[in-house]
């Protein structure tokens, strides 16, 4: 339940943001005992009914009254939910009057379901809502009514892409009920930043909200809403170099992706500080790793992705090293360096990790298969790679500012979101962020048909079933939607398609510009897609008469991704509201790594006893989950050492007198 | 690579500008041949050692330069030693930790705050996790010890070492001579209601002496006392002083009189007592005497003398091997070890040991502290349970927890946690697999042999006895004891004179009697006739007896066998009383042991012998095999000989309340043993009786007796 006392002043000084939690003992085990309360599938299922029952009273009221009327009980309303917080018959009038607005400004009125999952928002939770629930629509609600009751609100999106379709959506909303809208992406220029953090409402995408964050803090002299308070008053201006009004109230679209699958790595602001030494020390560095031979001066495991220098390294590296600069002379420095030139030469691979477009080395993320603009990796890596590719070398970069996405969201005082996958996920975010998940029924039942996987030797065969599958279904004027693990395959999978000469679009991390209008166009008939995981997510693929009529769209996945949950969120590009459509998996044993016992035992059995049956088909499948169950595991654990080591450094860096 | 040059945090301390803070002072200090530097903090009397290297550091901090500059000239310094930034960091949070160093930021107030009060619940938390040590600090005697520090010149300085020397030299010497009496009846004087007032008075004091006796050790070199206080050792409340100012002192020779000061004191104190127990009569002095003997001499023997408790012997022993927190650095020794050794970590943790001797003597301390320690924590809440039921069993619980379960939660935790572990399952899976199989195996399969040791003393059956059945004066030894004789052999002769008249009296009146009677028959007078006769046949009779008494003074063999007497040494003329026992004839090979046995042990003895073994005292080298003829079917407290008691040498503890009898406390098994072999023994000699059982793996063992101590002291 939020209340108003949450709500303080938003001004640039007073910055409110929520204290860390402690973390004694006792606190975790009511923590602990807490989440099991409050992850309960039938945890307030009856205020639910008694709040929908509440909305529709008001809504039968609603519909009589003109605009005016409406507005002028919106705004007795709003004085109400500040001097009382966000009590359930407040917020059920507010719904039932936004509902109805919508309705006459949109033209969308808001479905029972809808009305739910805004309610279930407004408590502090995570809605779970089924993909083309329309959740665009569903935000609307507890943003309004939590900038009623005075919140700065900052609605977090996942790409820059829905940012700015989502807030030019809603603006025409937001404006019948007085709020402005403000929007960041990354095209915005700091003025305007500034700008639109003064909005009441500000669509923003996750990583330029915590960049904007960092940059603040970089800014702030000192933490301390008193200290600030001084210092604002001994110079004036650098109140108005701040973005942000400190962390209210969030709500977080697609919570999965930003909250788990993106807090993986932490955040940093760097800038370029390399001396010409170094510089020549990096040099150097590459050109003695070619000395360097593998298994005698270090070992290569190419599973976990590590290089570990032997002893016999450490002696090659002091001897080779000798009569060099005075940056090799400690022993940690330059095994250091060359480790990272090992690294670079390796483990990081061109077209998997980074690509090279205008003599740059671009970053992938291994998450979306985007680019990654202005990323690069630290302490000479990046030029490392540079050098292997011999590329201009640019700079070396040092860390000014870093933050975990877990610390970052931890710190608002009131923090909500929805997505359609996460009761996977429901313990980390009660464990990381103190959200927990609530299902929200979907509006109309789902009509997707599910059509059993298939599981090839080669990729060549899974690629050949693929253009088999594709002139199948385009004959029944279908559309398809290819998914695929990396650029590389997309790049595959397009060959056999133009091969095959059938006519496709492919998207991936070099052409993300137009992807959304693409996206958007996948569902005409004969369209076919080939797409790495993510693509155009949360863009509706409106679906052409005759594809509805064919049985909608078709999703093909090629390659399972490093979760389940990845996995759904591409099958939920078909079959939206009640449309039909169809999910299918087509699979290759070819470079499936197996990194666990019971992975590899699976494979080799499945090998052994051949695909044409359906006990091998079966193992297959069961050897790629187990792979997959490790990934998610592997990035479960990365996140968890992201966050313990954010709140350790937090500890041990208490003499800083700052944070990040 | 496990340690890594930078750290991803280090922009948010480069820029600051450390200094040390003015009233910390640097120490240089030798431990094991290798410089460290300890860092004074006056303010907080906390002391803190660190390396050269991080001293390299510690010395730039001035407060001009940056953290990042200070590091890179230090990297210029030490070349390869140079610190990574973590290590820097971990540096500057230990120093700020401590309050050692202030930075360009102003601190952070509610920080401070916070830590001070985290630092406030820590202390109140270590007093609820270890109730049976809580210390309460009171008051801070600096004042009046800097009143009074030329007392500390007087106290400690070689003239008053000499004659310290000679009273307790002289105090052992009377100890040793007067020992007999300070030890008789030891216990029962000890817990005596008004000893143990006298102790309740005494023990206070001591102690408060022994205190001062460090804080003025302290003062003799400069340093400050600013604590002092009550301790509560098992409710016991104890003075303290907190003496860590020694810390400072350069010489280890100083710290260690600094530790050792109160043990001296309260050995001087005993001798005192000593002379005063000596010298006056017995009456309240001299139990006070007595008193403070015990306490100055046993009870700081006993505690502060053991350098494996975490007394003052402790930390001499620390300064004398020079390797300060020797407890935790050996538990964390052991740690590594066990990372490196079985669960191959190789060479990612690094041993807390520095110098080469060190990681031995930390490996021994732990070892023996942790066995001492599981010992002593035993005793006590055994002590405390059996006192205060409820009270007790909490405390044993937490005690246990802290003694093993907390190791093992963080065993537990460090397994399922750590990176390097899961970098490494199958590895460490298999060290610790293979430790916990080998316990168990050890505990639960391989059987052990199993025995049960008792005492017993060499028996003779009854028919064997020689027991004489008339009062005599021996006379002569017919046959020479030892030697084989064959049944109804005289074996010795005793006469007695007293028997000889009697006879002579018997017999005369006898005659008399018949005279009487003849002349009453010839006189018809047939009463008086009637009555003689029956006295006649009394006197027969009488003499009959008499005469068999007088035979019976040739002692004759019962029996074909060895002939042994038990009399003294020269016997002859020694008057023997009827039913003494003289001796034995016994064929070689029906001797017999009877021994005893507690009520622990009987149930093995009487279900499972394998084979029996006998050692007499005598001839200890040879093992007898012996049978198991016979077992007393009850419990009974009466022990066949007094030699099997405690106070003659053997196991059983005498029942204080019956004097006069062998009558054992708790109520003992007699079973009789049959020897085989044709050697002779000694009737009523001790012997050493082993009898073997099927072999059984330990862990049984340990559960029944911890089951059996539960049920004896706690009923439980």
């Amino acid at each position: 339940m939020i209340t108003s006392a949450c709500h303080a002043p938003a001004d640039y000084r007073h910055r409110p943001e929520r204290p860390p939690p402690e973390s004694g003992w006792l606190q975790r085990l009511s923590t602990q005992a807490k989440g099991k309360l409050e992850l309960n599938r039938w945890r307030l299922r009856r205020r639910q009914r008694r709040f929908l029952r509440l909305v529709t009273e008001h809504s039968r009221g609603c519909e009589a009254e003109t605009e005016q009327q409406l507005l002028q009980r919106v705004r007795e309303l709003a004085a109400a939910l500040r001097q009382q917080g966000l009590q359930d018959p407040l917020v059920a009038e507010v719904f039932a009057i936004i509902r109805e607005l919508s309705g006459r400004t949109l033209g969308m009125r808001h479905f029972d379901s809808q009305l739910l999952g805004g309610w279930v928002m407004l408590q502090g939770r995570v809605a779970e809502m089924k993909t083309g629930e329309g959740k665009t629509l569903t935000a609307a609600l507890p943003v309004i009514t939590a900038a009623l009751a005075g919140m700065p609100v900052h609605v977090v999106t996942v790409n820059d892409y829905l940012t700015q379709r989502d807030a030019e959506e809603m603006a025409p909303l937001y404006q019948c009920f007085g709020f402005c809208a403000g929007l960041i992406i990354h095209a915005t220029t700091p003025a305007q930043r500034r700008q639109a953090y003064q909005a009441d409402i500000v669509y923003v995408t996750g990583k330029e909200l915590v960049f904007d964050y960092l940059r603040d803090q970089m800014k702030l002299p000192q933490v301390q809403p008193l200290r600030l308070h001084v210092e604002a008053l001994k110079s004036p201006r650098f109140e108005s170099a701040l973005q942000l009004r400190g962390l209210h109230f969030a709500l977080v679209d697609e919570a999965d992706s930003v909250l788990i699958d993106e807090s993986r790595t932490p955040l940093i602001i760097s800038a370029n500080r390399g001396n010409e030494d170094q510089q020549q020390f990096i040099e150097e560095a590459f050109e003695l790793s070619l000395e360097l031979q593998e298994g005698l001066d270090f070992s290569h495991d190419v599973q976990r992705r590590e290089i570990e220098l032997t002893e016999q390294g450490t002696r090659t590296i002091r001897e080779l090293s000798e009569g060099l600069g005075p940056l090799w002379r400690g022993a940690i420095r330059r095994e250091e360096i060359v480790h990272k030139a090992l690294l670079g030469r390796y483990i990081y691979q061109r077209d998997k990790d980074y690509l090279v477009r205008d003599g740059k080395v671009e970053l992938i993320d291994p998450l979306t298969g985007r680019v990654m603009e202005g990323r690069s990796w630290e302490k000479g890596l990046h030029q490392m790679v540079e050098l292997k590719e011999g590329c201009e070398l640019t700079r070396q970069r040092v860390t000014e500012a870093r933050i975990s996405y877990q610390n970052f969201f931890r710190r608002y005082l009131c923090l909500c979101g929805m997505t359609g996958t996460a009761w996977e996920v429901r313990q980390e975010f009660w464990d990381t962020y103190g959200l927990a998940v609530t299902r929200v029924p979907t509006h109309k039942p789902e009509r997707r048909r599910i059509d059993p996987p298939r599981v090839f030797l080669t990729d060549a065969e899974r690629w050949q079933a693929l253009v088999r599958r594709c002139q199948e279904l385009l004959v029944q004027n279908r559309a398809v939607l290819i998914g695929t693990g990396s650029v590389a395959s997309s790049e595959e999978a397009s060959d056999y398609l133009r091969r095959a000469g059938i006519e496709h679009q492919v998207l991936n991390a070099k052409q993300d510009q137009a992807e959304a209008e693409l996206v958007a166009q996948a569902g005409q008939p004969g369209r076919v897609m080939v797409a790495t995981n993510m693509a155009g997510r949360g863009t509706d693929i409106k679906l052409a008469p005759l594809v509805r009529e064919a049985g909608g769209l078709h999703v093909i996945l090629t390659d399972r991704y490093e979760s389940g949950r990845v996995d759904r969120q591409l099958a939920g590009r078909c079959a939206r509201q009640g449309d039909p459509g169809s999910f299918e998996m087509l699979l290759s044993l070819e470079n499936a790594p197996a990194r666990t016992l019971r992975g590899k035992s699976l494979l080799a059995s499945s090998r052994s006893l051949g695909l044409n049956n359906a006990a091998g088909q079966k193992m297959a499948l069961q050897a790629l989950q187990v792979e997959q169950q490790f990934v998610e595991r592997q990035n479960y654990l990365a996140r968890q050492s992201t966050l313990e080591y954010d709140l350790k450094q937090g500890d041990l860096l208490a003499f800083s007198g700052r944070g990040n | 690579m496990s340690a890594s040059l930078f750290s991803p945090s280090w922009h948010r301390v480069a820029d600051l500008k450390p200094r040390l803070r003015s009233h910390v002072i640097i120490n240089r200090h030798v431990f094991r041949g290798a410089v460290w530097y300890v860092i004074q903090d006056d303010a907080t009397g906390r002391y803190h050692r660190f390396t050269p290297q991080a001293y390299s550091l510690i010395g730039l901090m001035d407060g001009r330069r940056s953290l990042d500059d200070l590091w890179h000239s230090a990297g210029e310094q030490l070349g390869d030693e140079m610190p990574s930034q973590d290590e820097v960091i971990q540096l500057l949070s230990q120093l700020y930790r401590v309050d050692a160093i202030q930075t360009d930021i102003i601190p952070d107030i509610a920080e401070l705050n916070k830590r001070q009060r985290k630092e406030k619940q820590n202390r109140l938390l270590a007093a609820v996790k270890s109730p049976l040590a809580v210390k309460i600090p009171l008051l801070d005697p600096e004042p009046f010890l800097a009143r009074t520090a030329g007392l500390s010149r007087w106290l400690y300085n070689p003239l008053s070492g000499l004659i310290w020397l000679l009273c307790v030299g002289w105090a052992l010497g009377q100890a040793a001579y007067h020992w007999p009496q300070l030890t008789e009846n030891l216990a029962d004087r000890v817990l005596a209601v008004e000893n143990l007032f006298l102790i309740w008075l005494v023990y206070p004091l001591v102690k408060l002496v022994h205190e001062f006796g460090h804080a003025y050790a302290v003062k003799r070199w400069g340093g400050e006392v600013h604590e002092m206080g009550i301790m509560f050792l098992i409710f016991m409340p104890i003075p303290y002083v907190d003496a860590s100012a020694s810390a400072a002192f350069h010489s280890k020779y100083q710290r260690m009189l600094v530790s050792a000061a109160g043990i001296l004191i309260e050995a001087f104190i005993a001798a005192v007592a000593m002379w005063v127990w000596v010298s006056v009569e017995p009456g309240v002095v001299r139990s006070v005497a007595f008193n403070t003997l015990l306490i100055s001499g046993v009870s700081t023997l006993l505690f502060n003398g053991n350098p494996l408790l975490r007394f003052d012997a402790y930390y001499t022993l620390a300064d004398f091997l020079e390797i300060p927190n020797l407890a935790s650095r050996g538990t964390r020794q052991v740690a590594w070890l066990c990372k490196r050794y079985m669960l191959g970590f190789g060479d990612e943790a690094t041993s807390p040991a520095y110098g080469k001797g060190e990681g031995r003597w930390l490996l021994i301390y732990a070892l023996a502290s942790f066995v001492y320690r599981v010992f002593i924590t035993f005793t006590i809440v055994l002590f405390v349970a059996s006192e205060l039921f409820f009270v007790g069993i909490l405390l044993a619980l937490l005690a246990l927890y802290n003694m093993f379960g907390k190791p093992l939660v963080a065993m537990l935790k460090f397994l399922m946690t750590d990176k390097t572990v899961r970098r490494q399952r199958a590895r460490v899976a298999a060290g610790v697999a293979a430790l916990l199989v080998a316990v168990w195996v050890l505990l639960f399969i391989i059987p052990l042999p199993k025995m049960t040791v008792t005492h017993g003393v060499v028996w003779a059956p009854d028919e064997a006895r020689i027991i004489t059945a008339s009062n005599g004066f021996l006379q002569q030894l017919v046959v020479a004891p030892g030697s084989m004789v064959s049944a109804g052999e005289t074996l010795l002769v005793s006469q007695n004179e007293t028997l000889d008249t009697q006879v002579a009296k018997f017999s005369g009146r006898l005659k008399e009697l018949l005279v009487l009677y003849q002349r009453a028959v010839a006189d018809e007078r047939q009463n008086e006739a009637g009555i003689l006769a029956e006295e006649i046949a009394q006197a027969r009779a009488e003499l009959a007896r008499s005469l068999e008494e007088q035979r019976e003074l040739v002692v004759r063999s019962p029996a074909a066998g060895r002939y042994q007497l038990t009399l003294p040494v020269d016997p002859e003329a020694r008057y023997i009383p009827r039913g003494t026992l003289l001796g034995y004839v016994l064929q070689p090979g029906e001797y017999q042991v009877r021994a005893a046995l507690g009520q622990n042990d009987i149930e093995a003895v009487r279900s499972d012998v394998r084979a029996v073994t006998v050692r007499v005292a005598e001839d200890f080298d040879r093992v007898v095999p012996a049978r198991l003829i016979r077992e007393v079917p009850s419990a009974q407290r009466e022990l066949p000989s007094a030699a099997l008691a405690v106070e003659g040498g053997g196991l059983f503890a005498l029942d204080p309340a019956n004097q006069q009898a062998a009558t054992a406390f708790e109520p003992v098994f007699l079973v009789d043993l049959q020897l085989t072999g044709s050697a002779a023994y000694r009737v009523g000699e001790r012997a050493y009786v082993r009898f073997e059982h099927s072999p059984e793996p330990v862990g049984y063992r340990i559960y029944r007796s911890l089951r059996r101590i539960l049920l004896r002291e706690l009923e439980f």
